[in-house]
């Protein structure tokens, strides 16, 4: 994706005292220039000169580093946040001590950040047909997927099985995206008790944890939720 | 706001114009004005809403009469998935105008999710469930939880009735009626 900053790229070295300013430092710095923008004035409005006046770099550094220039910079602008997310989510996982805790850190570690987000609370708020489609209508966008793969790879060893991990961790992605688009006044999840009030009355009653191996669904036998209080 | 409709079918909503909404209504444009000041994007906005009502009025008759919330729940997700499939404006917008369409549609989103909300607040007055559940927050949770699944059904097959009551008996109302099987 990067390529070597050109000439007229910022000198300025990073903090740690080496040599050059790599590459992945200063798509960093685009990005974090281009949210800035959109946080402003929306996606339709925001121009590469904006950015790249913001950023401190040329438009040809841009379209060097983002060939195919602004759909390119939002696309890859959406995984990178995803990927911050998504470490938030990992660091804020580690320590917890139960499956049922490592739901409530997910959905206030999530919630924190998306509705914090100055660029997708201006999206969402005067430019909604841009991040609607994610997940409506039976179309999944792959910041979506990419983010239940991730889910179901931490839940899974927690969970036991992967159908079930899968399940759950599209189940708390959907959760996520609702109470971040239209929020309410029920619940707010960045509160962690609100979280933790959903996950204990909602959620771990209908857990399913089955330990290996899993009966196939079409057997008669009801499965009934274990106890999560097990580590 | 049948005019949009047909129009919207017809043409799709990129193309049609407030011209063509006035002569489609056989009304002036002066007179869409007068009603929906914002122009044309009003009128899609409003119209949208409008249809929204119609389709979940729709749905709810089609599954009122279910024996209990499960069910209701079970037949509406079902139910409510296969409509939408057969809506014909609906399915040609998504194809070919998804953001246009999403946008007019943003706006209805709160009040969506109120009437379902209000539909099943009514429902679980009158149902059995567990002892310290908040009859709001479960009302609240399971309207978001319908149209979630309604919309996409992700990693379910739910045109298979057993995965819809597998769905709705683990995530929607574990929680909240007595002894789900």
């Amino acid at each position: 994706m990067a390529s070597t900053a050109g000439a007229d790229a910022p000198t300025r070295p990073p903090e740690d005292g080496t040599a050059a300013p790599s590459p992945v430092w200063v798509d960093d710095r685009v990005v974090a220039a281009f949210l800035r923008c959109v946080a402003r004035w929306g996606l339709a409005k925001t121009t590469l000169d904006d950015v790249a006046r913001e950023a401190g770099c040329s438009r040809a550094t841009i379209y060097r580093l983002f060939p195919g220039g602004k759909p390119t910079l939002m696309e890859q602008s959406v995984t990178h946040e995803a990927a911050q997310l998504l470490a938030r989510i990992d660091a804020a996982a580690a320590p917890e001590r139960t499956l049922e805790d490592v739901l409530v850190s997910t959905l206030h570690v999530s919630s924190r950040f998306l509705r914090g987000h100055a660029a997708l609370g201006f999206l969402i708020r005067h430019e909604p047909g841009v991040v609607l489609p994610h997940i409506t209508f039976d179309r999944v966008s792959p910041v979506v997927e990419l983010a239940v793969a991730h889910l179901t790879h931490l839940l899974e060893p927690r969970v036991g099985h992967p159908v079930e991990a899968q399940r759950l961790a599209e189940w708390v992605v959907r959760l996520v995206l609702t109470y971040t688009f239209t929020p309410g006044d029920l619940l707010d999840l960045r509160d962690p008790a609100d979280a933790r009030r959903l996950v204990s009355g909602f959620m771990a009653p209908g857990l399913v944890i089955r330990p290996e191996p899993a009966p196939p669904l079409a057997s008669a036998a009801p499965l009934s939720p274990v106890a999560l209080a097990a580590p | 706001m049948e005019a949009v409709l047909r129009c919207a079918e017809r043409d799709g909503l990129r193309r049609t114009s407030l011209e063509d909404l006035a002569s489609e209504a056989e009304v002036s444009r002066a007179t869409i004005y007068r009603y929906f000041p914002g122009g044309r994007l009003q009128v899609f906005e409003q119209t949208a809403t409008w249809e929204v009502g119609r389709f979940f009025r729709r749905l709810y008759d089609e599954v009122a009469d279910s024996p209990d919330l499960p069910t209701l729940l079970e037949r509406g997700l079902q139910r409510g998935r296969e409509d939408l499939q057969q809506h014909h404006i609906l399915q040609r917008l998504l194809a070919s105008e998804p953001e246009e369409l999403l946008s007019a549609l943003a706006g209805s989103e709160e009040l969506v999710k109120a009437v379902v909300r209000d539909h099943l607040r009514g429902v679980l007055d009158h149902h059995p469930v567990r002892e310290g559940v908040d009859l709001d927050l479960a009302a609240d949770y399971l309207a978001r939880m319908f149209l979630t699944y309604l919309g996409t059904q992700g990693v379910w097959d739910l045109s298979d009735p057993v995965a819809v009551r597998e769905l709705v008996r683990t995530q929607f109302v574990a929680g909240i009626v007595p002894d789900p099987v």
